[in-house]
């Protein structure tokens, strides 16, 4: 584990979940998550040879709802905290195709 | 006067009786949250909260009222609600006016509560110590230099404070509890799946659980059956298989005294906690009520931490990827691109503890890693699953501490995450299993509060209760104050 | 000379192509024809204002969650009975985690390692005509993503999100087509079976079906499969097979030019008729599936699904062999009659109330199918009932009118529709009665014949050709209720007396 521990790429890290950071916060997170990576890293410790993942406490299946439509939708009030819209479009920088 | 320290059960009598209205209550709390200097509130809604202690009187008036009729509380800023914004802490979010009502806001308005706004928290609820809140730190009630714990923290502080006798919050991996015992209130984080979700922000979906925080155990318990119930709209909202809550909304809860078996774990990890001395009183008293102790063995217990990080990064890194500058939030100044819309938007709209858990997320699930981490902390999360179930075959509930030591010093984790994330280590547990666990304070060490977590299995919440309450009724650290130190007896 | 030298190099080229093979997977996506989205109760209708179909759960706004609509898993399990796959009775949901201005939430609910079906297969005849199975490696669920929409706002990409949260089946292939047409006749099965089943409205002109076209070649009786390109969203049949042709081709050429194929995505413009590489489209292939917290394992128990299995129509390619072993119709004949299931199902009551097979065929597949055709309605909207239908056949097959008459009536009965117990009022108010012998045919025939004296004499000489002039004469003079073959007979029977 320790060897993929030092090879954390926080700036394919930062492309990946879309977030801006500057130089000095990207040295400042390598630190951080080199020292996070290293503590979750205990975990490997842990015999789970035999051991199912657990996805949610409840361990019941999934609920379902019928087929109807329930909901009457207020655009204007869903838009209303929108950045920039235009005639009911959601708009942002041309994105060519 | 404040109403600092009245339980919601001294309050409804009084509102009940004539002798103070809804609106007199809701004057005073807003009052008090005005002059506050503490940082709790993000937000007041004076005018919505006042018309709601109105119709609150006229229930009153009516009789038509229910144990939480005309109170006032608030609801930490992770609850959307249509009258205000909904903030979560965080830049990204400043202006955020959600179009819709969460299903516990619903629900406490149905039950004719009074929200008076909306409570300060750490960004996201990432944090044990309300110091990543995009609106300030918020300082802890007994000592403004100290953390007030979090990320429910300027709930926490509201109820300590007295403003209001009741604010909700939500726990992920401690967020109730954790801040309830730095200040000294009582936070219940209830079974996973038995207060709907919707509505409610998500940090990390699995682990996600509202719960109330309150003065008291009997006012938790009146405030949990209110909050709990089965929601259509949240999918893992699950079905109670007793009439408990019912009970509870109808005729009111009294604890009944039952002699109970509680399982404290054996091993090195109660000398890790710096108030031993306060602990084992709080146990003896407990044992003198009649209940019994037995030591039990928790073996996968310390591996909780990184089980939770890894789970909780992981979730989060996916559960905020819509914050994306499209259709709402926070949208960076002339981007040139999308490319640039997204990254500056989402890198000035969130805190670096934001940045810190999504990135640690995102790689924790990028290819190559997924089953070294992810897959590996879900199988321990069964362990612990496992642990929890094979002790609840010989014990009714379980003691353990709140949290490792004392609130500390603000700033003074900082630079320290992983130290900060060892904050959680008692509190995690019951997250993972998703089992309910109440804190109660349970004395002072070095002149601040200290508190106790009573962990039950799967919808024992009223097994808890009545522990607590029953503790609650020999001892009065729920009931002790900060401004005047004393213990009220009003009521 | 040069003429003869292209076309040299034409005809070696051709079969150095002939050394490459085609390996063709394709990924359908059918929208499923729910009435709500896959997750939210927001309206599932096609065509409404931009954004006025969706709901805070579509647009993925803070603390909204997903519940999924269990209509859209009958169809999916619909689906995986009607290609005889297995259907898994736990599948799970995850999260494809990728930025996208039309994606709201930041990653699509979809299902990765466990979907809902497993392996199954489809039949289509490949290009000799001779039948093929396609295996089907998996069917699941997922949510579609909305609209981007690049030509309306100035240097803006505006964004109508109401297809989001549609539901979708995604169909994937194993590699076993191997030529365009193929594909394209796979694409065109799995478009009519859904739309047979009633999981999807199959409009390809509202994006109802689309597919992605995974496509390599390599050399003929090589068994390692060459490195493979995906077009993306096609919509038609015509596209499918002109995009996977292009491509075929541009692979080979790059391959003999001794070049590399490289992965990628491309897209198909059918209006410069090429295939081109989607480089601004910025997609990772680091989707970070995993399990989707918010929702629980979707478990299905057995007798769910055999409910489902055993509510599924009998499946076109079945009626189609049926029609043909059981009422000797065509193999043309069967494959018209059992496409669309409103029509199939029309024809089989009406075979089942006239016992009339052949004759119902050709009614439904000519008569009926213009008339509903020419009103713009659909079998299953027909103004005649089967079983008034087969009360004309009845009649038509038994002389009581002719199949001139018939027509008549049918016409008729589609504009005032009559009680079976009338039928025979009707065709006597109407004076549609065929005339038979015994009914004074042969004194007209007698007539008809005295007042054409050069024609009758043409037809001693042996000229059958104007046997058909006075046929038509008392066809004419009867109103068309002569039954022509009667008269036929009495014609060649006055004859022979001469």
């Amino acid at each position: 584990m320790t060897n993929k521990t030092n090879h954390i790429d926080i700036a394919h890290l930062a492309n990946l979940a879309k977030v801006e950071i500057d130089e000095a916060t990207e040295l400042k997170l390598q630190d951080d998550i080199n020292s996070v990576v290293k503590m979750i890293s205990k975990m490997m410790e842990v015999d789970t040879t035999d051991t199912l993942p657990l996805k949610s406490p409840l361990d019941s299946p999934q609920r379902l709802r019928p087929d109807e439509v329930s909901e009457n939708p207020n655009q204007g009030l869903l838009q209303r905290g929108a950045p920039e819209t235009k005639g009911g479009f959601f708009t942002v920088p041309r994105v060519i195709e | 006067m404040t109403q600092t320290q009245y339980t919601i059960k001294a309050l409804t009598e009084a509102l009940s009786k004539g002798e103070v209205s809804s609106v007199e209550l809701t004057r005073e709390a807003l009052k008090a949250a005005r002059d506050d200097s503490n940082n709790c509130f993000i937000s007041l809604s004076e005018e919505h909260a006042l018309r709601q202690a109105q119709d609150a009187d006229l229930q009153i008036k009516q009789k038509a009222g229910c144990f939480l009729t005309g109170i006032p509380m608030a609801h930490k800023d992770i609850f959307c609600t249509k009258h205000s914004t909904t903030t979560c802490g965080s830049k990204m979010l400043k202006n955020f006016a959600a179009p819709y009502d969460a299903t516990v806001v619903k629900k406490l308005d149905d039950a004719g509560m009074v929200c008076i706004g909306k409570t300060n928290m750490d960004e996201f609820a990432m944090g044990s110590s309300n110091e990543s809140s995009f609106f300030g730190v918020v300082h802890h009630p007994w000592d403004f230099d100290y953390v007030p714990g979090g990320s429910s923290g300027g709930s926490a502080v509201a109820v300590a404070k007295g403003y209001v006798p009741f604010a909700t919050g939500t726990d992920t991996g401690g967020s109730i509890r954790q801040p309830s015992a730095f200040c000294g209130v009582t936070g219940l984080k209830p079974t996973y799946g038995s207060i709907s979700r919707f509505g409610m922000i998500a940090f990390a979906s699995s682990l996600d659980q509202a719960g109330p925080i309150g003065v008291s155990a009997l006012d938790v318990a009146h405030l949990f059956a209110f909050m709990s119930g089965f929601d259509k709209r949240d999918s893992t909202s699950a079905k109670r298989q007793d009439n408990w809550v019912d009970s509870v909304k109808s005729e009111g809860f009294t604890a009944q005294h039952t002699p109970k078996k509680i399982g404290l774990p054996s091993g090195p990890i109660l000398n890790m906690i710096s108030y031993q001395k306060e602990f084992e009183t709080a146990r003896r008293q407990i044992e003198s009520a009649g209940h019994s102790f037995i030591e039990v063995d928790l073996p996968n217990l310390e591996h909780s931490v990184p089980v939770y990080y890894v789970l909780a990064s992981a979730e989060a890194s996916t559960n905020l990827a819509r914050y994306d500058g499209v259709r709402f939030g926070h949208r960076c100044s002339e981007p040139k691109s999308i490319e640039d819309l997204y990254k500056r938007s989402r890198g000035e709209g969130f805190g670096e503890e934001v940045k810190r858990r999504i990135l640690t997320g995102t790689y924790t699930l990028s290819v190559g890693y997924f089953d070294d981490y992810y897959v590996k902390a879900q199988k321990i999360r069964r362990k612990i699953f496992d642990d929890f179930a094979a002790t609840f075959s010989k014990v009714d509930a379980i003691m353990l501490p709140t949290t490792p030591d004392t609130a500390f010093k603000l700033g003074s984790l900082d630079d320290d995450p992983v130290s900060m994330y060892q904050q959680d280590l008692f509190t995690v547990p019951a997250s993972l299993a998703g089992i309910p666990a109440l804190s109660i304070p349970c004395g002072f060490h070095n002149d601040l509060p200290v508190g106790l977590q009573l962990i039950g299995p799967a919808n024992s919440e009223k097994t808890i209760l009545e522990i607590a309450c029953e503790y609650q009724k020999n001892t009065s650290w729920h009931l002790t104050r900060p401004n005047s130190n004393y213990v009220l007896e009003r009521f | 000379m040069a003429s003869y030298k292209t076309e040299l190099e034409l005809r070696s080229g051709e079969i150095l192509k002939m050394a490459w093979e085609a390996v063709i997977g394709l990924e359908v996506h059918v929208q499923l024809a729910t009435s709500s989205k896959i997750f939210s109760g927001a309206s599932n209708e096609y065509g409404a204002p931009p954004n006025e179909n969706t709901c805070e759960i579509d647009l993925g706004l803070p603390g909204a969650l997903p519940v999924l609509n269990e209509k859209a898993v009958e169809m999916a399990v619909r689906f995986g009975c009607a290609i005889s796959a297995e259907i898994n009775e736990i599948s799970i949901f995850d999260r494809k985690n990728y930025f996208y201005p039309d994606l709201p939430k930041g990653y699509q609910i979809s299902q990765f390692e466990n979907p809902i079906v497993g392996k199954g297969s489809i039949t289509i005849e490949d290009e000799a005509g001779a039948k093929k199975i396609i295996g089907i490696t998996r069917a699941h669920l997922e949510e579609d993503a909305g609209k981007s929409v690049h030509d309306l706002v100035e240097d803006r990409t505006a964004l109508d999100l109401n297809r989001t949260g549609t539901p979708l089946l995604e169909i994937v292939s194993e590699p076993d087509i191997r030529s365009a047409q193929e594909a394209s006749e796979y694409f065109k099965q799995i478009h009519n079976l859904a739309k047979f089943i009633g999981i999807c409205d199959g409009n390809l002109a509202e994006g109802s079906m689309r597919c992605d076209a995974n496509v390599s070649v390599r050399q003929r009786g090589e068994s390692s499969l060459g490195e493979r390109t995906e077009i993306k969203n096609i919509n038609s049949f015509k596209f499918v097979e002109r995009a996977i042709e292009l491509e075929i081709e541009r692979q080979i050429d790059v391959l003999e030019d001794g070049g590399e194929i490289i992965r990628e995505t491309r897209l198909f413009d059918p209006d410069k008729d090429e295939t081109r590489s989607m480089r601004s489209k910025e997609l990772s292939d680091d989707y970070r599936y995993f399990p989707d917290p918010d929702l629980l394992p979707l478990v299905l128990s057995q007798a769910e699904i055999e409910k489902i299995r055993s509510e599924l129509p009998e499946l076109p390619q079945q009626r189609e062999r049926k029609y043909q072993t059981k009422f000797g119709l065509s193999s043309y004949d069967s494959k018209q009659l059992s496409v669309d299931r409103n029509k199939s199902d029309f024809f089989e009551k009406l075979t089942e109330a006239s016992r009339l097979p052949k004759l119902s065929a050709n009614w439904v597949n000519s008569n009926l199918s213009s008339l509903l055709n020419d009103k713009g309605l659909g079998f299953d909207q027909s103004p005649i009932s089967p079983s008034l239908l087969a009360e004309v056949l009845i009649r038509i097959d038994n002389g009581t009118i002719s199949s001139t008459s018939g027509k008549t009536l049918f016409r008729a009965f589609c504009e005032t529709p009559s009680e079976i117990s009338e039928i025979d009022d009707r065709i006597d108010e109407m004076g549609l009665r065929q005339i038979g012998g015994t009914d004074g045919l042969k004194d007209i025939v007698l007539e008809i014949l005295k007042e054409h004296p050069n024609q009758l004499a043409e037809l001693l000489d042996g000229k059958q050709k104007v046997l058909g002039f006075l046929v038509g004469q008392v066809m004419k003079k009867t109103n068309g209720t002569a039954n022509p073959k009667e008269v036929n007979e009495i014609i060649q029977n006055e004859i022979k007396k001469e």
